[in-house]
C-alpha cells in the first residue's frame, strides 16, 4: 500500500465559484491579494494603499532575488521560469506541482493540496520551494512557513532511504510500541524524528493509524505490519542499515 | 438516471452473483497481513479447481474482527476462515466441493462478537466491494437519496431526522437534526456541507473502516444532508493517515459523478451537489470543527471562538454543516426505515446504535456495533472476550478527551449521559481495554504528552497548562513530586479545563482528573515509594 | 440601532446591541483585563484573561468576542475568575524568560501591569526555560523570542493595519514561535516596511526599538486605534 501516493492527484478542480465569488474580504483578508484575479493582487480594497504597493513591490524584489517563477506577473503561465538555484531547468516536478496549482486556480485557500503535492514530488519541502509556492499562489512567506510547520505530515529536512513510521496510539501504546521505540532508537543511535547521520533509515512516530486492531503497528516503509515486537523490528531495520539496497 | 435505473442496476448485479461466493476482507488491517495475497491466492485456487463458473472471488471492507484478520468468509454456508495463509487457500476451496475439511482454522459468526451487534452503518461493511458503486447499489444504495429529492421536501427530512433522535457522532452527541434545522434556516448565497473524516484519537478507527469499507453510504448521507439544509458543495476532510481510505473515497465519488449521482440535476431534479476531497496533514486539533474549517481553507489549524457556530458562519463565512462519517452513515437507513424504527434503537436519550473500535489488552480486538445503552460488560467481556490472561482493570473511552473507566464500573449503560457522569465521554468511539500490568498515572502521562504535543498554541492554557500538567505528571512518575503537586496538579486541571478555548483544551486534563478520581492510591504510591515501574510514556 | 440592557458586576448598563462586552464594560469604567485584545484589530480570544461569568451559562465566555445580550447578569470579578486569572498569568510567566529587571520595557509592559493587578508575586509553576533567540537583524528593531507571550498581536497589525504579513507563528504548541517571513532573520525579511506598527502593538519587552532606553521606550497604542479609525472614517480626506 503505498505511503501517500495517492495524495497527489486529489482532484478538487471543480470547486471553482466558490472560491471566486467569495467576497474578497472575507475570504483573502490575511494574504491582502486575490487569488482568482491575479491582476488585482496586491490591492486590497480596504487597505492603505500604501502598504499594499509596498507589500507588491517587495514580494516582486523578493521574486527578482529568488528568480524562483515568473507567475506573480503572469500567474496563467504554467511553467516556472527557471534557470534557478535547484531548479534544473526542465525539471518535471516543478512542471508537476505547476500543474497543481493551476487545478487550483493559484487559489490561497489550496495551500494544504500544493503542500502535499510539493511534498510527494519532492520529498521534503525546501525552503527555496516554499518561497515558490508562495508566490505562486500569491501568499505571505510567512503564512506558507506557517502551515508548513504547523502540520506534521510536512517535512522541511530531507528523510532517510527507507523508514519506520511506530504508531503511538492508545491501543499500541498499551501493548508495548514505546519498547519497540527504545529498540529502534537504540540500534540507530537516533531519537524519534530523527534520521541515521548515513541518510539510511528515518524513525518516525505517528499519533495512531488506525490499526489499532492488530496492535502494535508499525509502518515499514509504506507497508503497514502488525502484532510486532522490539525484536522482529530490529531485525527489519538491521536488514535496511547493513546493506545498500 | 432514476429509480428504474438504480433497481436495474441492483437486479443486473445481484444477477451477476455466482451461487458461491467468497469474501475477503482488504481493509487496512487485514491488508497489512496479506489480506490482498490471499485474495489472489484464492483466486488461483478458484481458477485451478475449475470452479470459476460457480465460485466467485470478491474483495471487501472491514468484517470486524481485526484481531483474526485475514477472514474470509462463504456465502452461503457461512463459514468463517480466520487467519488465513495463501497456502491454505487451495484447500479452503477443496473443502467447498466436498473434498475434506479446510486446513484453515473456521470460526464461527455465533460467537458473541458478532451476534450481540446489532449493525446499521457497518450493515454492509464485509458484505460489499467498496470499489464498486454497483456493490452499494445492489443492497438499496442511493435509493434513499432518490426519496428524499423526489418525494419528500427538504424540511421534511429535516424533521425526520430530528424525530429519529440521532445525536452526532464526533464525540459531544449534539443533536444531528437541531443542527440541520440552524443550517437550514440560514439565508446564505451559497451553503457547505462537510464530512468531518479527521478521526484523530488514538484507539479510534470507525471512520477508517467505514470508508474504506462503504465509502457510497458516507456520500449518500451528505448528499441527502445537502438536500436538507440547501447545501450544493461538500469536502470530506480526511485524515491523511488514511492513504487507503482516501483512495476508496476518491474512487466512490468518481463512479457517483460517472453515475450522475453527484453533480449536477442529480436524479433529473434541480438539485446539484459535488463532493471534495481534502487531505488532512497531521494535526489532531482539526478533528475540532473550527480548525477543521482553517484548514480546509489552507491555514493554520487554530480554532477560534463560537459562536459564531459553523452553523451560522462556517467555510469562507458561509453556513456550513459538519458531522461526523458514523453520523452521515446512520442518514441513508434513517431515510428508508423511518425515524420510528431508528428511535425504537437505543435508550430513551441517545438512540440508535454506535460503532465503537475495541481494542488494547482484549482478546477480540476490532469493530462492533451495539445499540446505546448496552452496558460495558457485555461489550469487553462477552463480545471483546475478556482479557487473555488476567483481568480487566480499567477502560478508557473517548481518547485523549476521554477517561478511564475502571472495571468496578463495568456494568454501566453505554451512552452519552452515563459516560459523562463517571468522567470520560463517549468519544468517537475508541475503547481500550487495560489489564492490572498498567500503570495509570503512566496512561494519563501519555494522554497528556499527546495533547501537550497536539495544542495548536493559540490560547494560553492549553499552550501553557497542558506542558506544565505533563512535567507535573513526570516529577511524579520520577519519584520527584510531593503531595502539594497533587494539589498544584488538580488545580491546573480544574483551570485549563474551564478556560480553554477548544474542546482540546477544554478535554485535555479528563483522562488525568479521571485516574485522579478512581486510581489516587496509584499518584499517592509514586510520591511515597518514589519511581513507578513505568516511566517510559 | 438596537439598544440592550445588561448588568456588569451588579451596575445596570445599556450597550448597542453590537458591541462586546468587553467594550459595554470598559464605557462604564468596569475594567476586565485583557492582553491579546488590542483596539484596531480583530479579537481572537486566545489569552483567556477576559473570561467572565454570565448567569445561566455553565462555561466562561470571552468578553472580547461575546456579544451583549438583553438581561445578561455579567460578573468579571468572582472568586472563580481571579484565580483563573492570577493561574494563566503564572503561566504566562513560567512559559518564557521574563525577567523583569532586566528587561526594556521595565515598567509600562502590560504583562508585568497584569501580574500586579492579580496580586501575582511569584509563579507557582516550574520554569520551562526554552531556548530563545533575540534577533537583533533589523536596522532600527528587534525581537527577543524570550519575553513573547504568543498574544498575536503583531502578526494582525502587520497583516490587518499595514498590510504587510511579515509576522506569522511557525510551529505548534509550546513549540510555537513568532516568524519573519521564510523563517529568515527581521534584517533580511522582504517583505517587512519597517513602520513599527509592531513595536507598538506588542505588549511585552519582545518587540522594541533598538537603543532606547527603559524610559523611552514606553509604547504607544492609540497610535494604531487612530491610524485605524481615520481610515475608516477617512479623516485624511478633506
Amino acid at each position: 500500500m503505498p505511503g501517500g501516493g495517492i495524495l497527489v492527484t486529489t482532484r478538487t478542480a471543480t470547486v471553482r465559484e466558490p472560491r471566486n465569488r467569495a467576497p474578497a474580504a472575507l475570504t483573502y483578508k490575511a494574504g491582502g491579494v486575490h487569488p482568482g484575479r491575479p491582476s488585482q493582487a496586491f490591492v486590497r480594497p480596504d487597505n492603505e494603499t500604501r502598504a499594499g504597493l509596498v507589500y507588491a513591490s517587495t514580494l516582486c524584489r523578493m521574486q527578482k532575488e529568488t528568480c524562483m517563477s515568473s507567475t506573480v506577473a503572469a500567474p496563467s503561465k504554467t511553467a516556472p521560469a527557471g534557470g534557478a538555484k535547484g531548479q534544473p531547468s526542465g525539471d518535471n516536478r516543478y512542471k508537476m506541482l505547476e500543474a497543481t496549482m493551476k487545478r487550483h486556480q493559484y487559489a490561497a485557500d489550496s495551500l494544504i493540496e500544493v503542500l502535499h503535492t510539493a511534498q510527494e514530488l519532492f520529498g521534503f519541502l525546501e525552503v527555496d520551494l516554499l518561497l515558490h509556492i508562495a508566490h505562486s499562489l500569491r501568499v505571505p512567506p510567512s503564512r506558507v512557513y506557517g502551515v508548513a510547520t504547523f502540520y506534521h505530515f510536512f517535512s522541511l529536512k530531507p528523510k532517510g532511504d527507507h523508514t519506520v513510521v511506530i504508531c503511538m496510539g492508545t491501543a499500541c501504546y498499551v501493548k508495548g510500541a514505546a519498547q519497540v521505540v527504545s529498540a529502534i532508537e537504540a540500534l540507530g543511535g537516533i531519537k524519534a524524528g530523527e534520521t541515521t547521520p548515513d541518510g539510511r533509515v528515518s524513525l518516525m512516530t505517528a499519533r495512531c493509524i488506525g490499526a489499532c486492531g492488530i496492535a502494535p503497528a508499525v509502518v515499514l516503509d509504506g507497508n503497514i505490519t502488525g502484532k510486532q515486537t522490539p525484536a522482529a523490528v530490529v531485525d527489519h531495520v538491521k536488514g535496511w542499515l547493513g546493506n545498500g539496497s | 438516471m432514476d429509480l428504474n435505473d438504480l433497481i436495474e442496476i441492483a437486479e443486473k448485479e445481484n444477477a451477476g452473483a455466482k451461487p458461491i461466493r467468497l469474501r475477503c476482507c482488504t481493509a487496512a488491517g487485514c491488508l497489512s497481513q496479506q489480506g490482498d495475497a490471499v485474495k489472489n491466492a484464492l483466486q488461483q485456487a478458484v481458477a485451478d479447481a475449475g470452479m470459476s463458473d460457480r465460485v466467485e472471488v470478491i474483495g471487501v471492507g472491514c468484517m470486524g474482527l481485526c484481531s483474526a484478520g485475514p477472514l474470509v468468509k462463504v456465502d452461503p454456508d457461512g463459514a468463517l476462515f480466520e487467519q488465513v495463509q495463501p497456502e491454505q487457500c487451495a484447500s479452503i476451496i477443496a473443502s467447498l466441493n466436498g473434498g475434506g475439511p479446510a486446513s484453515a482454522s473456521v470460526g464461527s459468526d455465533d460467537i458473541p462478537f458478532f451476534s450481540k451487534q446489532h449493525p446499521i452503518v457497518l450493515e454492509n461493511s464485509g458484505r460489499i466491494n467498496p470499489e464498486r458503486i454497483e456493490s452499494y447499489i445492489a443492497t438499496g444504495g442511493y435509493q434513499a437519496l432518490y426519496h428524499s429529492l423526489r418525494d419528500m421536501a427538504p424540511a421534511d427530512v429535516v424533521e425526520e431526522i430530528s424525530k429519529s433522535g440521532l445525536r452526532g457522532r464526533g464525540g459531544a452527541g449534539f443533536p444531528t437534526g437541531l443542527k440541520w434545522a440552524t443550517v437550514a434556516k440560514m439565508t446564505a448565497e451559497r451553503k457547505y456541507i462537510v464530512c468531518n473524516a479527521d478521526e484523530g484519537d488514538p484507539g479510534a478507527f470507525m471512520d477508517r473502516s467505514v470508508l474504506e469499507s462503504d465509502p457510497h453510504r458516507v456520500l449518500e448521507g451528505m448528499a441527502i444532508a445537502a438536500y436538507a439544509v440547501g447545501a450544493t458543495q461538500g469536502f470530506v476532510y480526511v485524515r491523511g493517515e488514511y492513504p487507503l481510505a482516501i483512495a476508496r473515497l476518491k474512487t466512490a465519488i468518481q463512479q457517483a459523478r460517472r453515475m450522475g449521482l453527484l453533480g449536477t440535476q442529480i436524479f433529473e431534479s434541480p438539485f446539484d451537489f459535488r463532493v471534495d476531497l481534502r487531505i488532512g496533514a497531521g494535526a489532531f486539533v482539526c478533528g475540532e470543527e473550527t480548525a477543521l474549517l482553517r484548514s480546509i481553507e489552507g491555514q493554520r489549524g487554530t480554532p477560534r471562538p463560537r459562536p459564531p457556530f459553523p452553523a451560522q458562519s462556517g467555510l469562507w463565512g458561509y453556513p456550513t454543516l459538519i458531522n461526523n462519517v458514523e453520523t452521515f452513515a446512520n442518514i441513508a437507513p434513517i431515510v428508508t426505515r423511518g425515524s420510528e424504527w431508528f428511535s425504537g434503537i437505543g435508550t430513551e436519550k441517545s438512540k440508535g446504535t454506535k460503532v465503537f473500535a475495541l481494542a488494547g489488552k482484549v482478546t477480540n480486538t476490532g469493530l462492533i456495533e451495539v445499540p446505546m445503552g448496552t452496558p460495558l460488560r457485555t461489550i469487553v467481556e462477552e463480545m471483546g472476550g475478556g482479557v487473555p490472561d488476567g483481568k480487566v482493570k480499567a477502560v478508557q473511552t473517548g481518547g485523549p478527551s476521554g477517561g478511564c473507566i475502571p472495571a468496578a464500573h463495568l456494568d454501566t449503560p453505554v451512552d452519552y449521559e452515563s459516560l459523562a457522569k463517571l468522567g470520560s465521554i463517549m468519544g468517537s468511539g475508541g475503547m481500550i481495554v487495560m489489564d492490572q500490568s498498567d500503570n495509570m498515572v503512566g496512561v494519563a502521562k501519555f494522554f497528556m504528552e499527546f495533547c501537550m504535543d497536539e495544542s495548536c498554541g493559540k490560547c494560553v492554557p492549553c499552550r501553557a497548562g497542558t506542558a506544565q500538567i505533563h512535567k507535573i505528571l513526570s516529577k511524579i512518575t520520577d519519584g520527584l513530586a510531593t503531595s502539594a503537586d497533587l494539589d498544584t496538579l488538580r488545580s491546573l486541571c480544574e483551570m485549563v479545563k474551564s478556560t480553554s478555548l477548544c474542546g482540546l483544551g477544554q478535554s485535555a486534563p479528563n483522562p488525568v482528573l479521571s485516574t485522579l478520581r478512581y486510581y489516587p492510591d496509584e499518584y499517592q504510591a509514586c510520591i511515597d515509594g518514589g519511581a513507578t515501574a513505568e516511566a517510559s510514556a | 440601532m438596537a439598544v440592550k440592557t445588561l448588568t456588569i458586576d451588579g451596575k445596570a448598563i445599556s450597550a448597542r446591541e453590537e458591541q462586546t462586552i468587553l467594550q459595554a464594560a470598559r464605557e462604564n469604567g468596569i475594567t476586565i483585563p485583557t492582553l491579546c485584545q488590542l483596539n484596531g484589530t480583530s479579537d481572537i480570544g486566545a489569552c483567556r484573561l477576559c473570561l467572565v461569568e454570565v448567569a445561566g451559562i455553565p462555561k466562561l465566555l470571552p468578553a472580547c468576542v461575546t456579544r451583549v445580550g438583553e438581561g445578561m447578569e455579567v460578573s468579571t470579578d468572582s472568586e472563580r475568575i481571579r484565580e483563573y486569572r492570577k493561574m494563566i498569568v503564572e503561566l504566562l510567566f513560567a512559559e518564557r524568560n521574563h525577567v523583569c529587571a532586566a528587561c526594556v520595557e521595565n515598567g509600562h509592559c502590560e504583562l508585568q501591569d497584569l501580574a500586579i493587578s492579580v496580586g501575582m508575586d511569584h509563579s507557582r509553576y516550574d520554569y520551562m526555560n526554552p531556548k530563545c533567540a533575540v534577533d537583533i537583524t533589523h536596522p532600527r528593531y528587534g525581537i527577543d523570542h524570550n519575553r513573547c507571550v504568543l498574544c498575536g498581536r503583531c502578526v494582525r497589525v502587520c497583516d490587518e493595519i499595514e498590510g504587510a504579513h511579515t509576522w506569522d507563528f511557525q510551529g505548534r504548541g509550546a513549540n510555537t514561535r513568532t516568524i519573519s517571513d521564510m523563517f529568515v532573520p527581521w534584517g533580511q525579511a522582504a517583505s517587512c516596511t519597517s513602520c513599527g506598527k509592531c513595536v507598538q502593538a506588542c505588549p511585552t519587552g519582545a518587540i522594541f526599538r533598538r537603543g532606547s532606553t527603559v524610559a523611552e521606550m514606553k509604547k504607544d497604542r492609540t497610535r494604531l486605534d487612530f491610524i485605524v479609525t481615520a481610515r475608516e472614517k477617512k479623516q485624511w480626506i478633506a
